[in-house]
């Protein structure tokens, strides 16, 4: 029986109806990861040697018993290699789960591999992998986007119905809009970052690709939750059941922000915007109230993010030096020179250009100028933003400007700017959900909407109930279909 | 003539630089910070800096873990150089006379 495409709903219907068996769901699995992973370079481990007898014995039901995951290869799972998709963790075996980990193995989810990624998470196209780009299946001339690019492509190609990823700027939203998916980037310490690579440690959240936002609810009541190894844990709650007022989920009464700055943005592909409309159309039929309005701090979000992520990023791969852990360059004459010389040849040119950019703005005489007026820009970003969530249930606003790129086709700067309309969300700490809205020349667009913090459940109720009214989740790419 | 000081960077960033990279990387780093300039466009006086970084620190209780002998191994093991569950490195000290 084919898998391929399944939700976990679906699979959970099969595995209740006796009509498939865990073991079963792990073989083929393994199946679809051979047929398509040498085309998209999605996995950068299949794991071969896993045991699943104690899930088919267990008796407790759960709505993730026997699903097949993917995280990013920058989340820990104990006793597996995770290099965060760097040459220089690239022997690098975790002590540890991260906790989002723990608990889905707990919930009966069973983890079968690594997801490629950009280096330590930096990126938009997934190019900046040690492993060489994720390609997007809808056509893989292009890129899926990033920096969580093989889990969207492993969900967008129906090689598994969920994935992890991790997102600072953008990675999971942007990756699930040009792959055709939903992807939730929660609300900062709602989900334990333990045992997540850092990267910019006050903006990093991990985040969920699935096929549907039913799915994207039952993952994330899985993982949300507090977290006594993670100080920033920002909940005193331990589980939240996200998915049971889904059933009445509705447009009708909804207030809706559009951000007109950003439909209007320049560079927006006008195609991409007639999706975009359809949206906004359907949401004020089914009796939603939208209004347009301006938020024109989101125009600098991109320069904050630059500034805040790179300082950050600075200060966290600092622990990057050879002594603990990874890779150590072979020639050097004293301790100074082997740290300098391991993070010459253990860092991709992409993320050195980042801990440089990072120091220079933190350093005495730059950082009043840069380092210093981000800070006072991203507090302004939010009390715009949280302003306009007192009066509204969510803020509507583009993905991405386009269609998913060329390979090698944008250069560094344009790459770094996909995150100018989804950056505002982590530098908030806000909740945002991608969705797909239809095709551009047979690519996928998605929308996004951005949600008050911790109101994760409005999210899904608005997503699901357009879902339920549009069939843009059900489509597949044809070239990867079993 | 580039504004990155690109030795300093390159010191305090650890990470040595050939003097082909140093102009690669100037220029591209010039461009980033062309960008960010927009942000010394902002004004709004009614922003504090003092009230700017809205997250706290939050502090806890420094409990002692002890790891596991799994864990210790797992954790030598990991070290590019180790000798007797200890991490090697190059000699930090020198010996005077």
């Amino acid at each position: 029986m084919s898998i391929q495409f399944s939700t976990i709903v679906k699979l959970r219907d099969l595995l209740d109806k006796k009509e498939i068996s865990i073991n079963e769901i792990y073989a083929e699995t393994k199946n679809l990861f051979k047929s398509h992973n040498k085309k998209l370079n999605s996995f950068v481990e299949f794991f071969d040697d896993l045991n699943l007898n104690n899930l088919n014995n267990s008796f407790f039901k759960n709505n993730l018993v026997g699903i097949p995951f993917l995280p990013k290869d920058n989340i820990c799972q104990k006793g597996r290699l995770t290099t965060a998709s760097s040459k220089i963790l690239k022997d690098f075996i975790s002590p540890y789960d991260a906790t989002l980990i723990e608990r889905l193995n707990k919930d009966g989810a069973f983890s079968v591999g690594r997801a490629n990624c950009d280096e330590f998470a930096m990126g938009s196209s997934g190019e900046t992998s040690f492993y060489g780009p994720a390609l997007n299946p809808w056509d893989i001339s292009r890129v899926p986007g990033g920096s969580s690019s093989g889990s969207a492509v492993a969900v967008a190609a129906g090689i598994v119905p969920f994935a992890l990823g991790t997102e600072t700027g953008g990675s999971v939203r942007q990756p699930a809009c040009l792959c055709g998916i939903v992807g939730l980037k929660p609300t900062y310490g709602i989900i334990s970052r333990f045992g997540l690579i850092a990267y910019a440690s006050s903006l990093d959240q991990a985040g969920i690709f699935t096929r549907t936002v039913y799915d994207n609810a039952a993952v994330f009541s899985s993982i949300a939750g507090n977290d006594k190894r993670d100080s920033t844990s920002s909940i005193d709650w331990d589980y939240k059941d996200y998915i049971s007022n889904l059933k009445n989920a509705s447009l009708k009464g909804k207030k809706i922000a559009v951000i007109k700055n950003a439909i209007e943005a320049k560079g927006m592909n006008p195609e991409v915007v007639k999706k975009l409309n359809d949206v906004i159309n359907l949401f004020i039929k089914e009796g939603a109230t939208v209004d347009y309005i301006e938020l024109k701090t989101m125009e600098y979000s991109a320069a904050v993010y630059f500034v805040v992520s790179r300082a950050e990023a600075a200060s966290n791969l600092s622990r990057f030096d050879g002594v603990k852990y990874g890779f150590r360059a072979e020639n050097f004459s004293d301790l100074k020179s082997m740290y300098s010389e391991t993070r010459k040849k253990g860092f991709g040119d992409n993320t050195k250009r980042r801990i440089l950019i990072g120091n220079y703005v933190l350093s005495s005489g730059f950082s009043d100028k840069y380092y210093l007026k981000a800070k006072e820009v991203q507090k302004m970003m939010e009390l715009e933003f949280c302003s306009t969530l007192e009066k509204y249930d969510a803020i509507f606003s583009p993905v991405s400007p386009d269609v998913a790129f060329k390979l090698n086709d944008l250069d560094e700067l344009s790459i770094d700017l996909q995150d100018y309309f989804t950056a505002a969300a982590n530098l908030i700490g806000l909740p945002a959900l991608a969705i797909p809205c239809g095709f551009v020349n047979e690519l996928p667009v998605g929308f996004q909407i951005y949600g008050k913090k911790f109101d994760e459940e409005m999210l899904f109720e608005i997503g699901h109930a357009y879902q339920m009214l549009t069939d843009w989740h059900t489509k597949t790419p044809k070239d990867f279909i079993n | 003539m580039s504004s990155i000081p690109i030795d300093k960077i390159s010191l305090i960033s650890r990470i040595n630089l050939d003097e082909l990279e140093k102009g690669i990387v100037s220029e591209k780093l010039e461009q980033v910070v062309e960008y960010v300039e927009m942000l010394n466009k902002f004004h709004d006086k009614s922003i504090n800096q003092s009230e700017c970084n809205s997250k706290q620190n939050v502090f806890r209780a420094d409990d002692i873990k002890i790891a596991s002998n799994y864990e210790k191994e797992i954790i030598i093991k990991n070290a590019p150089l180790s000798m007797e569950n200890l991490f090697v490195v190059p000699l930090l000290v020198k010996r005077i006379g």
